[in-house]
């Protein structure tokens, strides 16, 4: 019990919510059908708002938050917009009957009604991805897609047809759980050439002011402290023995990948990483030659992480976070960064006395690797791009994403 | 149903070899182009000299006009035509100087062709493992046919990460916060 509330309060430190409200979170997302009487939001820039001017994961209370924990937590959830008087008319309608208003005979462009002008005023008219509810869930192929019909209508097409009017009142929002074998249909939209890329990188992001922050850290702690660092290490360490030293820390680090494949049920990719284990331990003198990659079957065994294991149970990202020094992560594979500590075995030699040292000693090399390997990702992503920090997290959500998604 | 066997067969055997060829096309187009850019990079002393001997070489293998596009999105429509071809000349610059830059010069990849596939008609993705610096990536080339031009490479995906889909949501914010001015703008301030 102890460590279920432990669980809870570090999740919650995360997220920036009560423990309350992570419990009812899991109660919607596995009771279908709970509605959530939010007066529903709407879009801008990147995120929701609330109709209060809340945002979500922020610390004032809102229980719409629950609806992005629900989500998070890697359940389908499905929002219908159920306006109460006025219907809204929309270009197209919707699969389901009962939440399909009826159009009225002349839409005629309506003034939207300044109730909440804060968050009225920006950009109402903006064409956006609907599905702006699900940067915590694990991408889905387009027939699974859960369709969000937001309650203020923002038609992909707007640029073309006639603005559409807002509803007035704040709708009802029902969630329940997508069954995966009534796939909704793709909206019936026509194939925009230009909007092919819309879809591809959806990244939920609620503490991007901080998150750019810490970007700014790193990369000042880059420039100034790791890469000359790693610049002597590459200049004192000739290529044939870096390559060694990466062999032998990429030996050592069976036990991660192991697990992760039995975690995932891939008996395959266990026993053949079982194999290149030995034969490397063994032929190759404790893993510094990679022997295995004579063996055409053992030269491409995919590498694993929690992380990964965590994505394939189903959990989504959750939100993107900058960690200082290493980097981006996302909450899912910070999380899954504890497990893979947990069971690197460099991290069991003792701390404490001599084993401190022993333990700086030997992981030093590795780290150092590390952070060259992470400075070649981190140069390729920014160095020609319009904004570094979105290109690196559009980079990373996309590398993780082709890690996951395994042939 | 026997008498209809022959007409089938005959169908299906004159339309999958067009087929096929269509995608070999593809495929031995992208391999020349591969080539070309492997043998001028071997030569080039240096990474200016690199994107200047490149330049040529990619206008006639990439479709830099689709990929502006796609990298910017539904915002495109509100570009001025001159806005366009300004925004077509500055991303072109951007995409060979940030290809020749992944050269490092003295460095020769190694390509292997892994599989071919048709997502759609008149499109291919290629996908390849490409051995540099004794690191393995996996990078899948889009191809698109387009009309009297022939196969162009339309996408670069390497480890995952697509190049448009990258610029797309970078050029997103940019265009949300001050339309295509905003773009262009940010496009000539990354080719100082």
């Amino acid at each position: 019990m102890l460590e279920i509330h432990s669980i809870l309060r570090i999740f919650s430190r995360i997220m920036f919510i009560s423990p309350a409200r992570i419990v009812l979170a899991i109660a919607i997302a596995w009771f279908p059908g709970t509605t959530v009487p939010a007066a529903m939001a709407r879009e801008t820039g990147d995120a929701i708002v609330f109709s209060d001017g809340s945002r979500p994961g922020s610390r004032k209370s809102n229980p719409s938050e629950t609806l992005y924990l629900a989500s998070a937590l890697g359940s389908s959830i499905r929002v219908d917009a159920k306006p109460v008087a006025t219907p809204t008319p929309r270009p197209q309608p919707t699969p389901k009957p009962k939440a399909t208003p009826k159009p009225k005979p002349t839409p005629k462009p309506r003034p939207t009604p300044k109730s909440t002008p804060a968050t009225q005023e920006k950009k109402p008219e903006e064409p956006r991805n609907r599905d702006f509810l699900f940067g915590l869930i694990k991408r889905k192929s387009p027939e699974v897609l859960p369709e969000i019909v937001p309650a203020v209508d923002t038609p992909r097409t707007a640029s073309k047809k006639t603005p559409t009017p807002r509803s007035t009142p704040p709708p009802q929002i029902t969630i329940r759980k997508e069954s995966k074998k009534t796939p909704t249909p793709p909206p019936d939209e026509e194939f925009d050439d230009l909007d092919e890329y819309g879809d591809t990188v959806r990244v939920f992001d609620p503490i991007q002011p901080v998150n750019r922050g810490l970007f700014w850290v790193n990369h000042q702690l880059y420039a100034f402290i790791l890469r000359p660092v790693t610049t002597v290490y590459t200049t004192v360490l000739p290529k044939p023995v870096r390559t060694a030293v990466k062999n032998v820390y990429d030996n050592i680090e069976y036990p991660i990948r192991l697990t992760n494949h039995v975690l995932q049920l891939d008996f395959k990719n266990a026993d053949l990483e079982t194999r290149k284990f030995l034969v490397n331990s063994v032929g190759g003198v404790g893993g510094i030659f990679r022997l295995s990659d004579r063996f055409p079957a053992l030269a491409d065994v995919p590498s694993n992480d929690t992380g990964q294991t965590l994505a394939r149970w189903g959990i989504g990202h959750g939100p993107y976070l900058v960690l200082p020094v290493l980097g981006p992560r996302t909450a899912r594979d910070t999380i899954g960064l504890a497990g893979d500590v947990a069971l690197n075995p460099l991290t069991y030699i003792p701390f404490g006395g001599i084993g401190e040292a022993v333990s700086l000693a030997v992981s030093a090399p590795n780290t150092t690797r590390n952070m060259e390997m992470r400075l070649n990702v981190y140069d390729a992503a920014t160095r020609d791009a319009i904004d570094p920090y979105l290109s690196l997290r559009d980079a990373y959500i996309q590398s993780r994403d082709k890690a996951t998604k395994k042939p | 149903m026997t008498f209809l066997a022959v007409p089938i067969a005959l169908l299906l055997t004159t339309l999958l070899p067009a087929y096929a060829f269509s995608t070999n096309d593809a495929e031995t187009f992208l391999k020349n182009a591969v080539n070309q850019v492997v043998g001028v990079a071997r030569k080039a002393p240096d990474t200016n000299a690199l994107a200047a001997s490149l330049e040529p070489l990619l206008v006639q293998t990439v479709d830099f006009d689709a990929m502006t596009r796609r990298a910017i999105g539904p915002g495109w429509r509100q570009f001025s035509e001159r806005q366009q071809t300004q925004a077509v000349r500055l991303f072109t610059n951007l995409v060979i100087r940030s290809y020749s830059g992944k050269f490092t010069p003295g460095e020769i990849p190694l390509i292997d062709y892994k599989s071919t596939r048709s997502p759609a008609p008149g499109r291919v993705e290629i996908t390849t493992t490409t051995t540099y610096k004794g690191s393995k990536y996996d990078v899948v080339y889009r191809l698109e046919l387009l009309g009297a031009k022939g196969w162009r490479v339309t996408d670069i995906v390497i480890e995952g990460v697509s190049m448009v889909a990258n610029y797309r949501s970078q050029f997103d914010a940019r265009f949300k916060a001050g339309g295509a001015d905003a773009v262009i703008s940010s496009l000539q301030k990354s080719s100082l």
